[in-house]
């Protein structure tokens, strides 16, 4: 083997990478200083209209002032057409996934079924709820909250349904593509390529209308909830065309690809899109800014440079070069800056003003999800450390943590914006109020057995994983009852998506009494 | 939506809120805290071995020591040592069919715990693992027609002399040891041959002693 | 337009940063590192290809890795698992399956470990007629179930605990079972320099 030259020269890649990382957060903090005179001081308060700071909005009473009303429904279509497409697939993908759980502690349940195998249902779970649910629906709350920010009516909607029915298309051309047979085989990506041309096209046409309003803004300042909206929308199209260039990869590299990719859709697509969302709903509905606006441009910065990086823990202990899972593991553990200073940023903010929960739960979704990003976040900078990682690696522990992330955070914040944005958009309130109050407990309830069940049956088969004087027999069999409970907290969930399907079809239907001047 | 001039909750909000530094102290320590941990992870973590194909690994898996050779001192033709070493193989690769306890499947795959076969002449159970079996074969009074495969490739001669040696000590089986050397001697005996034994009347037509 | 710009230039530095990273680099060293080792594996046969996929297909890879760690991580070796595993076992691996749940045990070398083709056709179509405490679905939709005393077809396979009963592989479980087959990624590759002695 070569080692000598080319060996040295990758040490010094790596030591290089290092390096601009650090010197890229010291020259960041450098122009925070010089920010503080670029950001004015109310730019945190930019997304307050007159005379709104200093009130909560009680979404009880959902009061639509007509101060936003033009903007909130300058797309009124399009987005409808995000958020209630996205609503359907949360149930479709929910009921797989509840016949998945069953069918680990039930094998036999459908299971003579061809098409019904575990197998084949679990991928669809994995691609309708990434790709059905939250795609379009933290697209749909993004852009619904373009125009708030920009304070421009939204342009170019059209292409923004066009973009809408080509991606729903995407997902169901590659649902069935699935079921017989058109697979590319890779987790993330199984969709098969041209289905997820449709995807990457409809992903970029959404950049349209966002940067056509943008242009238009005569906004000083783009508040932070932008930052994210903005990064997002670059990142996906990046990431999903080049981990889906399949003549580019093959074996360990198409591994390094596809762990890549599949940590970064969280990281760079889902997680920044909810971050957005939180950032806007949360001081918006408890009527106060965020507790540091300074604070922010640490988490958006950190989120860039150290998520897109991490992906690696996935493949510790595989057949990956030793300094690429290094890496990997350093930058997860950086990952808590960002996590640290957005938590204190939503949680003191929420914590001031903690009486809103009474009586807003879209509130309550919100800070929901924002708890659980913080748990999530730093339980991800745990377990990339290899002590930990030996562990949980190949155990239903990783399983349960990616719930915590896309349900207890970024779908419950989705719930939070949907709820927020529908009587705004179509000018009506919720009938039952009390319903999306009870969605919010059956959620919560369910993704908190869920998680906190499968995560202490999956320490336990990892580390009987471990035993090697243990035996596989026995990992399989300590696992099972939280197999069982799982199921239970997974029941729960699709329970509360039925609930919100009721909900969201009963605001569509018009009934005069309902309607609000 | 209107609210009344009166109300004044407006100019009671926490006038530092949105533009204040005060918590601008902790992503700077925590900036120092990721240098410190991070120069120390990668200055500790980086040696020769960092740039070979294979994350975690106790030896460099560069080519030469990319596999283990196992538990040493295969010298031992002595009892305790291949019965440790053959239950290892057993586990690994004969368990599945034969099942942990020896007594097979009914009607798939034949049981080893008394059987004649295994309990009968050794170099008949090593021709049996070496070329694996296709045919009619009565075990305890059962008929079985399935597929044993050859293990010649896969296991080594002391392999096949220790899990040989195992089988024919447990599930209740008490007959002598197998050595490697008469592995060996079946082993050069039975070169020539390139098909499964064809069951029960092809084995029987064999001398074995 | 309003500072849009920095957080465009910002994203696309990042992610660009990180595709060098975590691409090219790699990809590059990869590469040169399976130049100079001889694979022991050989290129899959037509048939193998035809059930590996359907082994994606029936997404056996969400519950099995095909990837083994060295001790110092797990118990892999001691469940008879076989080495730790190398780049150059994943040459001929378009697309990749080394997985990520242990839900089933690893199959990097099940070849190896378990070449009874009779044992695997009777665990596709009712693992637990072999393994009572398996969690594995069953595939009885790959077999034809035939009633005879006597072997109704080469290649039959008599059900456990039945006298009369017995299961005919179709094409597809045959093939997946030979792909299974050729797992076997437990001889060491060598290095080119010895190969072309």
């Amino acid at each position: 083997m070569s080692k000598g030259g080319t060996v040295d020269a990758k040490v010094v890649f790596l030591i290089l990478t290092f390096s601009i990382s650090v010197l890229g957060m010291l020259a960041f903090v450098v122009a925070l200083i010089q920010k503080q005179v670029l950001v004015p001081a109310s730019a945190a308060k930019s997304i307050f209209g007159k005379n709104e700071v200093g009130h909560s909005e009680l979404d009880a009473k959902s009061r639509m002032s007509d101060q936003w009303k033009t903007l909130d429904q300058s797309a009124k279509i399009p987005i409808l057409l995000f958020m209630v497409s996205s609503v359907l697939w949360l149930v479709l993908g929910s009921i797989f996934g509840l016949l998945v759980s069953f069918k680990f502690h039930a094998p036999e349940f459908l299971g003579s079924e061809a098409l019904l195998t575990f197998g084949k249902l679990r991928p669809l779970h994995l691609n309708i709820i990434a790709y059905g649910w939250l795609s379009p629906a933290a697209l749909g709350v993004a852009m619904w909250l373009v125009p708030r920010m920009t304070k421009v009516p939204l342009q170019n909607v059209k292409t923004l349904f066009a973009a809408g029915v080509i991606w729903n298309i995407g997902v169901i051309l590659g649902c069935v593509g699935l079921l017989f047979g058109l697979n590319d085989g890779l987790e993330w990506l199984e969709f098969w390529w041209p289905f997820k041309i449709l995807l990457a096209l409809a992903g970029a046409m959404v950049a349209i209308p966002l940067f056509r309003t943008i242009y238009l803004s005569k906004e000083e300042h783009l508040y932070v909830s932008m930052w994210y909206i903005i990064a997002a929308l670059i990142w996906f199209p990046v990431l999903f065309i080049i981990a889906n260039s399949h003549f580019l990869h093959s074996g360990v590299e198409q591994a390094i690809a596809n762990w890549w990719f599949a940590h970064n859709v969280l990281g760079l697509w889902v997680t920044p899109l909810g971050l957005g969302i939180v950032y806007y709903l949360l001081p918006k509905i408890i009527g106060h800014p965020i507790a540091s606006y300074q604070l922010s441009l640490f988490g958006f910065w950190g989120l860039a440079l150290f998520y897109s990086q991490v992906g690696m823990h996935h493949l510790l202990g595989g057949p990956i070069p030793t300094w690429l899972g290094n890496l990997s593991v350093v930058m997860s553990v950086g990952m808590a800056i960002p996590v640290i200073t957005t938590a204190i940023n939503h949680h003191v903010s929420a914590y001031r003003h903690f009486h809103v929960l009474n009586e807003s739960v879209v509130l309550r979704f919100i800070v929901f999800g924002a708890m659980s990003y913080t748990v999530s976040s730093l339980q991800g900078s745990l377990h990339s450390l290899r002590t930990f990682n030996y562990t949980t690696h190949f155990t239903h522990w990783t399983v349960s943590h990616a719930h915590l992330g896309l349900y207890g955070f970024t779908t419950m914040v989705l719930f939070g914006g949907i709820y927020y944005a529908l009587p705004r958009l179509v000018g009506r309130n919720f009938k039952h109020p009390r319903l999306l109050n009870l969605h919010f407990w059956v959620a919560a309830t369910g993704i908190i057995i869920y998680a906190v069940g499968l995560g202490y049956g999956g320490w336990l088969q990892g580390k009987e994983l471990q035993n090697v004087n243990g035996s596989f027999e026995q990992s399989v069999r300590l696992t099972m009852p939280y197999l069982v409970v799982r199921s239970f907290g997974g029941t729960l969930m699709l329970l509360s998506h039925c609930l919100m399907l009721y909900n969201v079809f009963s605001i569509l239907r018009p009934e005069k009494e309902a309607v609000i001047k | 939506m209107t609210f009344k001039e009166d109300r004044l909750e407006n100019e009671k909000s926490d006038p530092h809120e949105g533009s204040s530094l005060k918590f601008i102290n902790v992503p700077l320590v925590l900036i120092a805290l990721f240098v410190g941990f991070g120069a120390t992870y990668l200055a500790l973590r980086t040696d020769n071995t960092s740039m070979t194909p294979g994350d975690s690994r106790t030896k460099p898996s560069g080519l030469a020591a990319a596999s283990d050779t196992g538990p040493a001192g295969t010298d031992a033709n002595n009892l305790p040592a291949l019965m440790e070493k053959g239950k290892q193989v057993f586990t690994t690769t004969c368990q599945a069919c034969h099942q942990a306890t020896g007594a097979g499947i009914p009607g798939a795959f034949p049981p080893l715990a008394e059987s004649e076969w295994v309990n009968g002449s050794p170099k008949r159970v090593i021709a049996i693992v070496l070329h694996g079996l296709q045919g009619e074969i009565n075990v305890k009074g059962q008929k079985f027609q399935g597929v044993m495969p050859p293990f010649k490739d896969q296991l080594k001669p002391e392999d096949i002399a220790a899990v040989a040696t195992y089988v024919r000590n447990s599930f209740g089986n008490k007959s002598d040891l197998v050595t490697v050397d008469l592995v060996n001697k079946v082993k050069d005996e039975t070169k020539s041959r390139t098909t499964s034994w064809g069951g029960e009347a092809e084995l029987n037509a064999q001398k074995w002693e | 337009m309003n500072k849009a710009y920095i957080f465009v230039l910002g994203g696309t530095s990042t992610i660009t940063l990180s595709i060098f990273l975590f691409i090219l680099v790699p990809r590059l060293q990869v590469s040169e590192i399976n130049k100079d080792a001889v694979s022991a594996q050989s290129p899959y046969t037509e048939n193998e290809l035809k059930g590996r996929k359907t082994y994606i297909d029936n997404g056996c890879l969400y519950c099995h890795s095909q990837q083994v760690r060295d001790p110092v991580a797990g118990a892999d070796k001691a469940f008879g698992w076989g080495r730790a595993s190398l780049p150059s076992d994943y040459i001929y691996d378009k697309p990749h399956l080394l997985g990520t749940m242990r839900t089933g045990p690893d199959l990097s070398n099940i070849g190896s470990r378990q070449p009874s083709r009779d044992w695997h056709h009777l665990h596709f179509y009712n693992p637990r007629l072999l393994v009572s405490w398996s969690i594995m679905p069953g595939f009885p939709f790959f077999y034809e179930v035939a009633t005879s005393s006597e072997s109704p077809k080469p290649g039959a396979i008599r059900i456990p605990g039945k006298t009369d009963q017995w299961i005919i592989p179709s094409e597809e479980a045959e093939n997946l079972v030979s792909y299974l087959m050729s797992l076997k990624r437990d001889r060491d590759p060598v290095k080119a320099s010895e190969a072309t002695k």
